[in-house]
């Protein structure tokens, strides 16, 4: 962050002779690079978009398939108690008028209707990733917010990361995800200062490693699993959150074949951390 | 013979004339080994720096000796001097600052590695008043701390309440109290990389564990499969109970496996247990624990399986074989996450995800009243229904091939299935699964001398001949039309055809397809029938005869 502040502070100095053409090029490469994080962005915004209604469709589809599955047991033992043991033999038999194997169907009719609307899955083309690249572009990306909230970012890149296989895209979506969950952290009640730190790394096993810890009020050790289970919010000052940020975090990390898992630190607050196989 | 000596504070202690020729220095020395004795105290009590710091912090300052302490430290990825705790009027702790070594006063004591005492601060011309909380007035000391070593790696800082005779001895007393300190720091040090240590150790082995546990061990390309991962994949994200349901051998625990891995719970316990391995009254104590005393040979306490997971997952095997007695009771936790440990009136509660499996009909065990009903229902929430093997015959090919590997990783060296014997499996009606199928393949691989596995091998040793005669269970042609086997192998329908395959292989398809008739074998090959009877008996085939 202070990097690119600086850079728009301190402009280049050029000769008389090329300044024109030199300061053209420099334009046109700002140019660009404001049009690639745009297009970056807007494609972030769909992708995170899609993960979100999938997680919410999968959870419709879970808390409706908990009911029915429970129905589907009494049913079957309903009949058998009813009809025999070789009920699905005497087609006539149909304890309670058939009235519960009629509800039945209309639950499988809904949870089918729901699989129907779950939006195609896009999965991109693997490419190896530079991660540092993608946390700028996230930082740069969340740049307006962290202003707005008065944080510091502290991020500590190590220089020569080895690359790793994903998607462009998706690695950004989970990254953001993980900033946005420290830029709120730091509004909660409880937060000790206003800094985030981002710390990229060799981990041990081949893996790249990449930390976001907030001065937030932290996360209970009762919560550390909870926190990435759909639909789980832990947020007190803003209760519109579906508590789906860190559950997709994790999806998209799996997919992956990495971990993420909060860890203990040395200040305050949460320290969560994202291992993934280098390739 | 003693005297007394009046204190500043009116403090009346004796000592020997000879130790104390001066009443005030003698009540000064006291007080010096009574709050190095409370510091050394306060450094033994917990290796956490911070907590110890501000104790140690705050005791100097309420002594009212050495006011505002401060500790910094060198940190080694910046090359800065942080400040670890500083006691402060206010209670939060809130400015962000840090020195370069050589940085003022508390950097030049880093960099020129000694004690440095100062009569009144605000004449000190490298004192920059970064923190404000100094009074200008008063003497100010620092001393380095030391790791052992001859570089400092920190500073310890404070001030005096007066520049008067006793600076000096005030200072020997910091040096002290910052070697103390400086060996408190040795030791947390220790622990600490002792602890990275292990949790990098564990860490990795977690991965491995992870990696061998992953849906990617698990063979299946057919829709019944398929529908598990879809079910497995679901349910894994969600903190719900799972009954898993299947014949024996068609691996209900691998699943277990990888709901658990999959989960959020993936770093936390994973414990599993054998319901029927135990008789009732062990499985409570198994599950439950039990206090000292419990019951004779009950020596110490026991902590369960229940509170071992606690936070993570526990997998109960063979759920149909507990007793109602034991139901009821495993039902309380399942609802509650509730128990005592046997012998104990406290209740603990837990948080664990219970994943059940049994091969058992529960339905009819439920009716014959060996099942309790509410329990039944209470795991049926997330029912995963394993297929047997029969049901998935198309995985067989691509399930050999992994077993083989698998069973050529563990004897040290490469086994290759041919065609002909996966043939001969898919006539199998595989009552033990999956299992049934490594063990064939496991006894195939020990009879072959050269780590060669085809049809002869496999019959050798000893797939039950009744079960060939059978019908096959599933029409020949879709064996080898899984797309990875494709790209290496020749499709089934005309195998007899492809060049690239030995001849052995291609009499042996041949004659499979022929239904063993050696004239209709003969003329798939273009052959005359005496041909291909010399072929089976120079090639050592042996023929059956149905």
């Amino acid at each position: 962050m202070t990097e690119q502040l600086a850079k728009r502070t301190h402009a280049p100095l050029y000769t008389v002779e090329c300044a024109s053409h030199c300061q053209l090029v420099e334009f046109q490469k700002q140019e660009y690079e404001k049009a690639r994080l745009n297009a970056v962005r807007a494609r972030m915004a769909e992708s995170e978009m899609e993960y979100r209604t999938r997680e919410v469709i999968d959870g419709a589809l879970y808390l409706l398939q908990k009911p029915l599955n429970v129905m589907t047991a009494l049913s079957n033992n309903l009949q058998r108690t009813a009809c025999g043991p070789k009920s699905s033999e005497t087609p006539g038999c149909l304890p309670m008028g058939g009235a519960l194997d009629e509800a039945l169907e209309f639950g499988h009719e809904a949870a089918r209707t729901l699989r129907l609307s779950l939006p195609e899955d896009r999965t991109a083309a693997h490419v190896p990733i530079n991660i540092n690249e993608a946390i700028r572009d996230c930082l740069i990306i969340s740049a307006d917010r962290i202003d707005a909230n008065g944080i510091e970012v502290d991020w500590r890149a190590s220089p020569e990361l080895p690359m790793i296989y994903s998607d462009e895209i998706t690695i950004r979506v989970m990254l953001r995800i993980l900033l946005d969950n420290a830029i709120n952290a730091i509004g909660e009640n409880g937060a000790t200062a206003r800094s985030v730190g981002v710390i990229s790394r060799v981990g041990a096993d081949r893996t790249v490693e990449v930390c976001i810890q907030d001065s937030g009020p932290g996360i209970d050790r009762a919560a550390r699993t909870k926190v990435f289970e759909p639909f789980y919010t832990a947020w007190q000052s803003s209760p519109h959150h579906a508590g789906l940020g860190l559950a997709i975090a994790r999806q998209i990390v799996a997919d992956l074949h990495g971990d993420i898992e909060i860890r203990e630190s040395n200040v305050r607050g949460s320290n969560i951390c994202v291992s993934l196989p280098a390739c | 013979m003693s005297i007394q000596c009046p204190t500043t504070s009116d403090e009346v202690i004796k000592h020997d004339e000879g130790l104390c020729p001066k009443p005030v220095f003698c009540s000064f020395y006291r007080r010096e080994l009574e709050t190095l004795y409370k510091v050394s105290q306060l450094l033994g009590r917990s290796l956490d720096l911070h907590d110890t710091a501000r104790e140690v912090l705050r005791l100097l300052h309420e002594e009212g000796r050495l006011l505002y302490g401060m500790i910094c430290l060198l940190d080694n990825d910046s090359g800065l001097l942080r400040i670890i705790d500083i006691h402060q009027d206010e209670a939060t702790f809130t400015k962000n600052v840090s020195y370069m070594p050589g940085e003022g006063i508390v950097g030049a004591i880093l960099s020129e590695r000694k004690l440095i005492v100062v009569p009144r601060i605000a004449e000190e011309p490298r004192f920059l008043d970064r923190l404000g909380v100094y009074d200008p007035n008063r003497p100010f000391i620092g001393a380095p701390i030391f790791l052992g070593s001859n570089e400092p790696v920190g500073v310890f800082a404070a001030q005096p309440f007066f520049a008067d005779k006793f600076l000096e001895d005030n200072a020997k007393l910091m040096q002290m109290i910052a070697s103390l300190i400086g060996q408190a720091i040795l030791l947390s040090k220790a622990v600490q990389e002792e602890q990275d240590k292990l949790r990098e150790e564990r860490d990795s082995l977690r991965r491995r564990v992870k990696r061998q546990h992953g849906f990617e061990n698990i063979i299946g390309e057919t829709d019944a499969m398929r529908l598990v991962f879809d079910q497995v994949r679901m349910v894994a994200k969600w903190n719900t109970t799972v009954l898993i349901r299947g014949e024996s051998g068609t691996g209900k625990e691998l699943i277990a496996n990888a709901i658990h891995y999959n989960s959020p719970r993936a770093t936390a316990p994973y414990l599993k247990l054998n319901c029927a391995a135990l008789p009732d009254n062990l499985l409570e104590s198994e599950l439950f624990g039990h206090e000292k005393g419990a019951f004779t040979g009950a020596v110490s306490l026991r902590k369960g399986r229940f509170e071992q997971a606690d936070g993570g997952t526990l997998f109960l095997d063979e759920i149909g074989e507990i007793t109602p007695a034991f139901q009821s009771k495993l039902l309380r936790v399942l609802q509650e996450g509730e128990f005592e440990r046997v012998g104990g009136n406290k209740t603990h509660k837990v948080d664990v995800r219970i994943i059940a499996a049994t091969n058992k009909d529960l339905e009819a065990a439920v009716e014959a009243g060996t099942f309790r009903e509410d329990l039944y229902y209470r795991l049926n929430v997330m029912a995963i229904n394993m297929p047997s093997l029969r049901e998935r015959m198309d995985d067989i090919p691509e399930l050999g091939r992994f077993l083989i590997g698998k069973i050529g990783q563990q004897q040290g060296r490469t086994l290759i299935l041919k065609d002909s014997a996966v043939r001969l499996l898919m006539r199998h009606s595989w009552p033990g699964n999956v299992r049934e199928l490594e063990n064939c393949l496991e006894r195939a691989s020990v009879m072959s001398p050269d780590g060669v596995i085809d049809r002869d091998v496999v019959s050798l040793s000893g797939l039950p001949e009744k079960t060939l005669v059978g019908v096959p269970a599933q029409p020949l042609p879709p064996i080898l039309k899984i797309p990875q086997a494709a790209a290496e192998e020749p499709a089934a329908d005309n195998a007899w055809q492809d060049e690239t395959l030995d001849e052995r292989e291609r009499v042996i398809a041949a004659l499979e397809e022929a239904g063993w008739v050696q004239a209709k074998a003969a003329r798939l090959l273009d052959m005359t029938p005496r041909q291909i009877a010399y072929r089976i008996k120079i090639l050592g085939i042996s023929v059956r005869r149905i």
